[in-house]
């Protein structure tokens, strides 16, 4: 008995940073009984938590496990939780102001946010399938919520059904193929499937796969690879805008994190076994998303089919499974957050007050009167392309090189090809900016924290995409390779 | 860290390289928008210091080794073994030299031509120039590839914003088609990169490293392996030049452009193509060249004859010059795949030659659509009378283009056939017929814009003062490409120095062995020669 309370007692200390980010949102939540329309004083509740998260989590010993093996803190965990923090404040920052022109209460925003992120936190570390799907649910829930924000509103609501209902079923199939595994080999933790799972049956017998591929189709609909992935394009437009940019990023990441333990940690030693399912699914999430996004006249929507793309490259990784193709997503994934969250200022920032710039059609002429923010959007959308001298170019190099290593040939071609399409629905936008001669009227303008978050975004985009090598660098120390 | 190897003990091609950005920027940052007298002046005197600093790599170049010079080299991403790495042979002294040469003849000519948002114009010209002159230095594969990718942008810029009507498909199809290419040549790079690190156990994108590896891919990989690398490299670099069927892009966009671009595009951005295959397929992958070379053949001859057909039939101006280009490139190509001195040297200097009397044959497009508007071939005639000194130009181009001898021309054509000759003669009589169709349309265009009447249209036109002769700044831009051709045409000698020693190298490493065999071939003539001259004075006795 006191076994177990020192060891409890002991674990604690790695879920500071969750504990943290639990008690700043909600305190963030009893806000809504006296401040619920602080917004600048919520947030700056929240971006407090997210800072003091982030000195916790920078504390926290690496390489330890905690509750019997049930959480883990490893360089991988680290790195995720850092990008998914990083992309809440982001987020935060842009949703000041579009929250306070709205009639909606803050307090539960923000903490709503907060919740979601420490259930990535939860995510990232979970050794276990339980726990795994424990977390994952705090952070899915809250996501629901934030998607379903402007209820007064008929397209919110509508989109947060259709992703809930979804992601309901997609949950009973996790959960449901987790029973699976768990009836064959017993245990539900991820090293010790790993080592069991191969010893079920030689080839696996046909419940082994039928639990593989649940899992698989589960984790298939949080990361949105095709035919997983309808509701996605629904879900995005529906979502208040600083919302779809924080779920095209941090939800993605940290489902790709739980990805890579259980497929490569857990499945690891089954990996011929689901491979090839998985490279079908990835080839048909790049040609899909690439392809479907090309037709979108709304830029929300569009953007919804790319971030289907690029979790369509990002599989590569896990499909590769190498620690560097591993390493190589993470990176991808962290140039991902710069350039989407970066594209996505931007139509915030134009769309804040009346909507005005949700579709691509209202980029018109954008160039003449916004040289500057044109600009910058421009560099996005060649990021996004992964044109150099950007961070999605490096990011991409990097990825495709390490699914190369992998032997990867015929996926690599397909995901450059297809990249090489995508370039086509981006340069949509910056034709519209452009090329076209128009009038662009809309005035607007820029409030610090969004100035804050496109310098932020775009110094990240140009520096790393010339000078990669400190970056480069820091995910290699993180991550012990 | 740094490393400057050079004799002028400075980082010269890195200036060269990046002097067009760093004034891009400026301008950029502190030229007004309105002030456009301001803006088109900076941007050629930039231009202008630009081509005059690269021109000391001219007279310093060592002309006997086939090594790389003027190298520079700065760690850029170390665990990847990525480097700054620039420096250049004679293959590249040439193209860059044309580069910087075309930069500031491009925007002198753009004065009159670019009447609207004129600063992005002139920015997007430096950042191109910048663009161009690093791939033709690059040492570095990551490097070339960045490069490579980033002019695409620019140049999508100047077709979409400054274009004809149709030049938002055009833009877009320039970039995709290009891009397509260049994203699978990026993943035959990586797979070079393993491939190396497999063998050498070193991480480097060093290109050096790479075609000492050659003969290693060629032994020890599978033919399919090296065969689906090489079409790679082949489709990134054959989508460029462009070759027959991948060209389809070229007329869109050449037609589009405004006359710079035109000038840029023909004049460099198609060179990079055809330096592609000479710095990569053939040094990396000699076997599979070889092994694929009836096919290369078989398209660049289309190419040939095709580009000269539908040049003949066309009705506008630009386009004809645009299908020219075509069959032109095409004949560089020939030249490259026919692996021997000859065929690499012509097609070195056809690829000079192209890019002067291409470029300045748009340029000469230009002129008269800047007066009247339309480009369509009917609606000239007579022109002769009365623009003189401009048919004068056109006349010198002309020849220049269809290969008369004594202009630069000749010595290109004439040298790729001998070389295409050397290796497999029907090459070089089918090519020949490509040159007869090539006269063809050519002096049937001249005669039909410069002799006949002149309409009563662009009498009126000429007597108001719209359809002029040359103005002394464009007679001005003319006189460096009239003087290279002729230069070229009556003593290329410098030129095949200059080129001697890396394009044999290039050939060594692409046939080893060859000059020793030719030598072989030389001495049995001598001995044949020397045993029958023995034995008719033999016979005397």
């Amino acid at each position: 008995m006191n076994n177990i309370l020192s060891q409890i007692a002991s674990s604690s200390m790695l879920l500071l940073p969750e504990i943290v980010l639990i008690i700043g949102a909600t305190v963030v939540l009893f806000g809504a009984f006296f401040a619920k329309k602080q917004t600048h004083l919520l947030a700056g509740l929240s971006i407090l938590t997210l800072v003091i998260a982030a000195i916790t989590l920078f504390n926290v010993p690496l390489n330890k496990t905690g509750f019997f093996g049930l959480y883990k803190t490893d360089g991988f965990s680290l790195l995720i939780k850092v990008i998914t923090l990083w992309v809440g404040l982001l987020v935060v920052l842009l949703s000041i102001d579009f929250i306070d022109e709205n009639k909606y209460s803050s307090a539960e925003y923000f903490a709503l946010i907060l919740y979601s992120i420490s259930g990535m936190f939860l995510m990232a570390s979970a050794n276990d399938l339980l726990t795994i799907f424990v977390s994952l649910e705090l952070m899915a829930i809250s996501v629901y919520v934030l998607v379903a924000y402007f209820k007064y509103t008929s397209i919110s609501p509508e989109a947060a059904f259709k992703y809930f209902i979804l992601g309901a079923f997609s949950s009973g199939f996790f959960i449901f193929g987790a029973s699976i595994v768990y009836g064959l080999t017993g245990t539900t933790r991820i090293d010790l499937l790993f080592q069991k799972l191969p010893l079920v049956a030689p080839g696996l017998s046909l419940f082994a796969i039928l639990g593989v591929v649940f899992i698989l189709v589960s984790l298939g609909f949080k990361i949105a690879l095709f035919p997983f992935h309808q509701w996605a394009p629904d879900a995005y437009t529906g979502a208040p805008t600083p919302i779809t940019a924080f779920m095209s990023v941090a939800p993605k990441a940290a489902a790709l994190a739980i990805f890579v333990r259980i497929f490569i940690g857990a499945f690891g030693g089954v990996k011929y076994d689901w491979m090839p399912v998985l490279a079908a699914l990835s080839f048909m999430t790049m040609i899909w998303g690439n392809f479907a996004a090309i037709r979108q006249q709304n830029i929300k929507r569009m953007l919804a089919y790319s971030s289907i793309a690029h979790a369509g490259y990002m599989s590569l990784g896990i499909i590769a499974g190498t620690p560097i193709a591993i390493k190589a997503m993470i990176l991808y994934l962290v140039a991902y957050s710069f350039m989407n969250i970066g594209a996505f200022a931007i139509v915030i920032i134009l769309s804040k007050k009346d909507g005005f710039g949700e579709n691509i059609e209202d980029y018109r002429g954008m160039a003449q009167v916004h040289p500057l923010l044109s600009a910058i959007m421009l560099i996005f959308m060649l990021s996004l392309a992964g044109i150099p001298p950007t961070i999605g170019f490096f990011g991409k190099f990097y990825l495709f090189g390490a699914a190369i290593n992998s032997g990867l040939y015929f996926l690599v071609t397909v995901a450059v090809l297809a990249s090489a399409v995508s370039l086509y629905y981006y340069f949509r936008v910056v034709k519209m900016m452009y090329l076209k001669e128009h009038k662009f009227t809309k005035k607007f303008d820029l409030t610090l924290n969004e100035k804050a978050v496109v310098f932020l975004t775009i110094v990240g985009t140009l520096f790393v995409g010339i000078y990669p090598t400190p970056l480069f660098d820091a995910i290699k120390a993180v991550f012990g390779m | 860290m740094s490393n400057v190897n050079n004799v002028l003990g400075f980082p010269i091609l890195t200036i060269v390289t990046f002097l067009p950005t760093v004034g891009a920027i400026l301008i950029a940052l502190f030229l007004n928008k309105e002030n456009t007298k301001a803006i088109k002046y900076s941007a050629f005197f930039i231009a202008v210091v630009d081509f005059i600093i690269s021109l000391p790599l001219w007279f310093y170049y060592d002309p006997t080794t086939w090594k790389m010079q003027f190298q520079e080299s700065v760690n850029w991403i170390p665990s990847l073994g990525i480097r700054y790495a620039v420096g250049i042979d004679g293959i590249s002294l040439v193209l860059v030299l044309l580069t910087t040469l075309l930069g500031f003849i491009a925007i002198w000519s753009s004065f009159e031509a670019i009447k609207h948002r004129e600063k992005e114009y002139y920015v997007l010209l430096l950042l191109l120039q910048t663009g161009m002159l690093g791939v033709f230095i690059a040492e570095d594969f990551f490097l070339f590839y960045v490069f490579w990718e980033v002019m695409l942008v620019p140049m999508y810029f100047l077709i979409g914003v400054w274009g004809g009507p149709r030049k938002l498909y055009a833009a877009i199809k320039f970039f995709l088609y290009t891009l397509a290419g260049s994203v699978l040549m990026l993943v035959a790079i990586l797979a070079l990169y393993f491939y190396n690190h497999k063998v050498t156990g070193v991480w480097t994108f060093d290109i050096q490293s790479y075609h000492q590896l050659a003969s290693y891919i060629a032994a020890h990989t599978s033919k399919t392996w090296q065969y689906l690398l090489a079409i790679a490299f082949f489709l990134g670099f054959a989508i460029k030049v462009p070759m027959f069927p991948f060209h389809t892009w070229l007329p869109d966009a050449h037609v589009e452009a405004p006359t710079a671009g035109s000038v840029i595009l023909a004049g460099v951005l198609l060179k990079m193509g055809t330096y592609g295959f000479l710095r990569f397929l053939l040094p990396i992958f000699p076997d599979a060249t070889k092994a694929l070379l009836p096919y290369f053949v078989f398209l660049a001859i289309v190419g040939i004859i095709y580009g000269a057909l539908v040049a003949l039939i066309q009705k506008d101006m630009k386009k004809l010059v645009a299908y020219s280009s075509v069959s032109h490139l095409g004949m560089c190509m020939l030249g490259l795949f026919a692996l021997n001195p000859n065929g690499i040297n012509g097609s070195i200097i056809q690829m000079i030659n192209h890019g002067i009397s291409t470029g300045a044959l748009f340029l000469i497009v230009g002129i008269v659509y800047e007066r009247k508007h339309t480009r369509l071939i009917k609606e000239y005639g007579g022109l002769s009378k009365i623009m003189p000194v401009y048919a004068t130009v056109f006349m010198i181009m002309t020849l220049s283009s269809i290969g008369l001898p004594g202009l630069n021309g000749f010595i290109g054509e004439f040298t790729i056939l001998v070389g295409a000759f050397q290796a497999k003669p029907v090459w070089a009589i089918i090519a020949t017929s490509g040159i007869v169709l090539g006269a063809a349309y050519m002096l049937w265009l001249y005669q039909r814009v410069m002799f006949n009447e002149v309409s009563e249209e662009n009498l009126e036109l000429h007597k108001k003062g719209v359809l002029k002769d040359l103005t002394p700044r464009e007679i001005a831009y003319f006189m460096p490409l009239i003087l290279l051709a002729f230069w070229i045409g009556l003593y290329p000698k410098p030129l095949f120095k200059a080129l001697e020693a890396p394009v044999n190298h290039l050939v060594e490493q692409v046939e080893p062995g060859f000059f020793q065999r030719e030598q072989v071939k030389f001495d049995i003539k001598q001995i044949k020669n020397d045993t029958e001259n023995e034995v008719e004075e033999g016979h005397h006795e």
